[in-house]
Parts: C-alpha cells; structure tokens; sequence
C-alpha cells in the first residue's frame, strides 16, 4: 500500500495544521512527503501476518502520580516565548466571532 | 416541578426529534490531568501553568491517579462495562488554547463503554444509554474584546482533567434531555467527583439534534450545538433548533450538518461557520503515557465502594422511610440535604421530622447565607437534639427556629440555647390552663362560634394563646384543651 502525494494531500494537511503555503512551498513538501514515505514504506516488505500491532514502544502500565501539587511558573516566564502577549495574557490574531473555547 | 407550560414545537407535530448529547464533566482533583499545575477556577490568567500544559518542548504528561480514580467511579456508576485496559490518544488540531497542537483523550479504548443513565421524567422512570465514557484534558479559554484585532488566551484551564459522557441518540425531547442531565449533575455530585458548577463551566453541553418523520427508524441529518453552560439554554437551543429544523423541512430545505451556537440573548442558534475546515483529527496512541489497565478486584472494590445513586435514594425516602413524593425529591436534588439527612436518622430515625426540619429551616440558613448545608457546619447530632427537643414538646416547632440560628453560631447544646433564650414549652399543665381560661374569657364572641361548631374559631383562640404566651405553649395541646373545656 503506498500513498500518492498530490497537490491535494498537501494542502489538506497545510488547512489541517493552519499553514499557508506557496507553490514552491507546496512542490518542496510534496517532495519531502514522498521522501519520508518512501522511507518508512520500507517497513510494509515486512510480514506482519498474526503479530498484533505494538502501541506502545515499552511494555510498561500504570505509571501514575499521586494528586500533589507543585509550584506553576511565574506569569512573566509562562508568556516569555510567546510571540505575543499582554500580561497576564497571551494573544493571538482574532480567532472566529464567538467561539469561546475548542474543546470537542 | 411547578413549570409554566411551555411552547413545544414537537405537539402535533408530524416530526419527532432524535437527540445525543455529550457532556463535559470538569473532575475536582486538586491539580491537573497530566501535570502538578493547581486545579482550580478563578486564578490569575495564566498562573496555573507549567511546561507541560504549555506544551514546551520536551516536557512529558504524568497521569493523575485521582483522575483516573474519580472517572473509574463514575464510569461504574453509570454502569459502563470497563474494559481491564484502556489507553489514551492523540487528537490533533491546532487552535490557539490548544497549545500542545493535540489533545489528550481516548479513541477506540475509552475507560467505559455503553452503560445507562436512569431518572424520572414526568414522575415516570425513564433512562438514557450511553455510548461511552472517556477521559480527557480540558482546553484552555480564549476571550475577545470587541474592537481590537486579537483574542486573548488564558491556559489555566489547558490540561484539567474532564471526563466526556456521550450519550446514544435516545433522546426525544428538550424536557427529557434537560431530565437527564439534572439526574447525570446529581450522580457526580453524589460521586464527590465534580462541582458540576455549570456557571464556571465544569458541566457543558454539546447537543446533536435531528428531526424525522414520526416512527420512522433512520437518522437524517443532524446539527450540533456546541457548548451550552445550563439546564434553560440547553431547553432552549433544543426547542429552537427543532422548530427551525421542521420549518426547513416544510419549506422542502435540507438541514446542512454544521456546528451551531446558541445565543441566549437572541434565543436562536446561529451557524458557526469558519470552525473546523475539516474534521480530521488523525488519532494515534499517545506514546508519551503508558496504558492503564485494572483488575477485576479493584474495579468491584470501586464499584462497591460507590454511594447510593438519586434514583435510588429517592426510592428508599418514599418506599422505606415514607416521605411524600415532594420533600423526598427536594431532598434528593440538593445532594448536601439528602447526605445531611442520612446522618441524621441514623441518630434520630423519624424520617418525616427530620426532612421537615431540613428542608423548611436548616435550608433556609443555608440558602440565606448563599451555601450549602454543609457548609454550616452544622453536626448532625446537634441538629437531631433540635428536632428531638420540638418532638418532645421541649420547645414548640415556631420557636424551634429562633434556636437553630444561635445553633450556627455557636457549640453550646441545644437545651442550654432554649434555656438561655427562655424558649421552654410550657409543659406545666396548669400554668397552660390558666393561660387558655384567660385567653377564652377574653373573647366570648369566638368562644360561642366554637361551641356553634366553627372550627375556624379554635385556630383564632389558639392563636391568641400562643401570643399570649410568646410562643411558649404547644399549639396541639392548646387546641386539645380548648376543646376539652368548651364541651365540658
């Protein structure tokens, strides 16, 4: 099974993950996707016939924290790497009209 | 319920309406999902944050066990069936108070699925079945200020551990939508799991709704209602939305699948476009958690450790302890009362008294200090020693009331408040008698009514005793003594 890389399927993820791209940006990732594909399609020549798929690279479960609270960061070093922001704020170019949160 | 009655737009209507709900219920661990980060409304923007809900590079989530406890809980009292292994996922999107670019959830190994929630609609036992329960991280919030080019993000709430309950598309009105999520509301209050504070947004509400011909068994096609924050915008937007859907339907217009909003201020649903261009969430496993699995002995330990539920509480209050439908299910829906009231006839087992003393009295401080009865403070043991003292004819049930404030202030005994205050009944025969011959030679005139056989008359001659006496006397008796006098 191998996926062709279209002009499409690019533009499909650059909507997906909110990126305007140029032509050339587009020819330049449509290259660099086949790569990558190409790549990991290696793994397909393999029989994988009756093994169960492996969702986790270790065998471990379970590994949970007991519901104690540690120190957050100071306000001015949380907004730091922002590109933006207006204490105690972040901001972000104007969203959409009313939306008040994403959470689905 | 005592409801004006409302608009439907389903009476006689040729249309029935197919509606799913998903809740979001907010879980009151004291920090966060996958980080140390307080747990909590009301903060400073953005001063409950770390680098692992900011989504800094190279920092990793460490699940809550609390988290994963409290969901357990509420996933066996819905009655899901849990799977011994459940994992979590990655949803991707990117928006802005998602600053991971995923969200923590659970795709095809959630902690329960199916299961059913019960409750009375209309008086009439009636339940919804749920598809699944799974476990998520909240997003955080964004705010926009009309005029200026920009949203403002606040992330405290990125990362906080809320659990999403989807129900089947069982349900066929806003009247029994809104009884089912009353009835969910009180099941996790009564599973300590959640305020379900829906003003701070910890119970949400996304509704789909549908609408097809009466009888028929297909589903057409479907709007959904994000983000609804109370029982009156959820009936709202569900009688809105179904009347807008069967005009289009008369008109020969299709319904689009979409994502609306409700305005509250309009009372309409609005399409939102412009969203999601795509739904396309890619999920995988995330691979920076591990699995968690469980063993049956631990989940029969949760399941029997899980507190009696509303349904059946409410059963108990009128079948064993015989209470009237009404205070049984005041009682029940404020989940304070009902727990405050089970302590209390541990101590004091008249079931009546004491519902009488809660819901009439006890909630009245409560309410007028705008709390909850268990924020009073009040032990059950000194409630019961009021109740028991009015039962006794120690104090009479008016003055009852006058003790109970003091009660709140103080840990003196009950005895002692009612001695301090002078409120003793006056449980001397005599001194009684002397007081009801007085008030009876006083008034001559209602005295003859009486003995005309006007019943109302006696309630007037009582009254009068008991301004007589400040309250002192007990009305029962007074009346008993009225009568044995006037037929002697």
């Amino acid at each position: 099974m191998s996926i062709e890389v279209t002009d499409e399927l690019v533009e499909k993820i650059a909507v997906l993950s909110r990126l305007d791209l140029t032509r050339e940006e587009i020819d330049g990732f449509k290259e660099h996707f086949e790569k990558v594909l190409q790549y990991v399609g290696e793994l397909q020549e393999l029989d994988t016939e009756g093994v169960d798929p492996s969702l986790f690279t270790s065998e471990a479960s379970n590994v949970l924290r007991p519901d104690e609270g540690a120190p957050s960061l100071p306000n001015e070093v949380a907004l730091r790497p922002s590109p933006d922001s207006e204490p105690p704020y972040f901001l972000v170019p104007r969203i959409i009209e009313d939306a008040e949160s994403s959470e689905s | 319920m005592c409801a004006e009655k409302k608009f439907d737009p389903l009476e006689n209507s040729a249309y029935e309406a197919v509606v799913g709900l998903e809740v979001h219920v907010q879980l009151n661990t004291s920090t966060k999902m996958f980080c140390r980060c307080e747990n909590r409304f009301g903060a400073e923007p953005n001063t409950n944050v770390c680098p692992v809900c900011l989504g800094w590079p190279g920092a990793l989530p460490y699940a809550n066990r609390e988290a994963i406890e409290q969901s357990l809980r509420a996933v066996l009292a819905c009655g899901c069936e849990v799977g011994e292994f459940s994992k979590f996922d990655r949803k991707n999107y990117y928006y802005p108070d998602l600053p991971k670019g995923y969200q923590i959830s659970q795709y095809d190994q959630p902690l329960g699925l199916g299961g059913q929630v019960d409750f009375f609609l209309d008086g009439e036992k009636a339940g919804v079945q749920l598809t699944r329960i799974h476990l998520e991280e909240d997003a955080g919030k964004n705010t926009h200020v009309a005029g200026r080019p920009v949203s403002f993000v606040d992330l405290n709430r990125a990362g906080t551990p809320l659990l999403e309950i989807v129900t089947e598309p069982d349900i066929s009105s806003a009247a029994e939508a809104g009884a089912f999520l009353r009835n969910l509301r009180l099941i996790m209050l009564y599973l300590g799991v959640s305020d379900c504070n829906m003003e701070e947004g910890s119970l949400r509400c996304d509704v789909n709704i549908s609408i097809r011909p009466k009888g028929a068994q297909h589903l057409e096609t479907r709007a959904e209602i994000k983000n609804l924050n109370s029982f009156n915008f959820i009936e709202k937007a569900l009688h809105y939305e179904i009347s807008r859907q069967i005009d289009l339907k008369e008109r020969g217009e299709e319904v689009v699948q979409e994502t609306r909003l409700y305005d509250p201020e309009r009372d309409e649903t609005r399409s939102m476009r412009g969203k999601e261009a795509e739904h396309d969430y890619r999920y995988f496993p995330e691979p920076d958690l591990t699995p968690v699995t469980f063993t049956r002995e631990q989940l029969e330990d949760i399941r029997s450790g899980l507190p009696e539920l509303p349904v059946a509480r409410l059963q108990r209050y009128t079948s064993e302890l015989g209470l009237e439908d009404y205070p049984a299910g005041l009682l029940v829906r404020d989940h304070e009362a009902a727990i405050f009231f089970d302590a209390c006839i541990e101590l004091y087992p008249k079931a009546r008294s004491v519902a009488n003393w809660i819901l009439n009295s006890l909630k009245e401080e409560a309410n007028s200090r705008k709390t909850g009865i268990s924020s009073l403070g009040l032990e059950p043991g000194r409630f019961v020693d009021l109740v028991k003292a009015v039962d006794a004819g120690v104090v009479s049930s008016q003055k009852g009331r006058d003790v109970l404030k003091p009660m709140l202030e103080s840990d003196k005994p009950v005895v002692e408040i009612i001695s301090e205050l002078g409120l003793e009944q006056i449980s001397d025969d005599s001194e009684l008698r002397e007081q009801v011959e007085k008030v009876l030679s006083e008034h001559p005139g209602p005295v003859e009514d009486v003995r005309a056989g006007k019943k109302n008359s006696v309630n007037f001659l009582v009254g009068q005793v008991m301004k007589e006496t400040r309250g002192k006397a007990n009305p029962g008796k007074v009346a008993e003594m009225i009568g044995e006098i006037l037929s002697a």
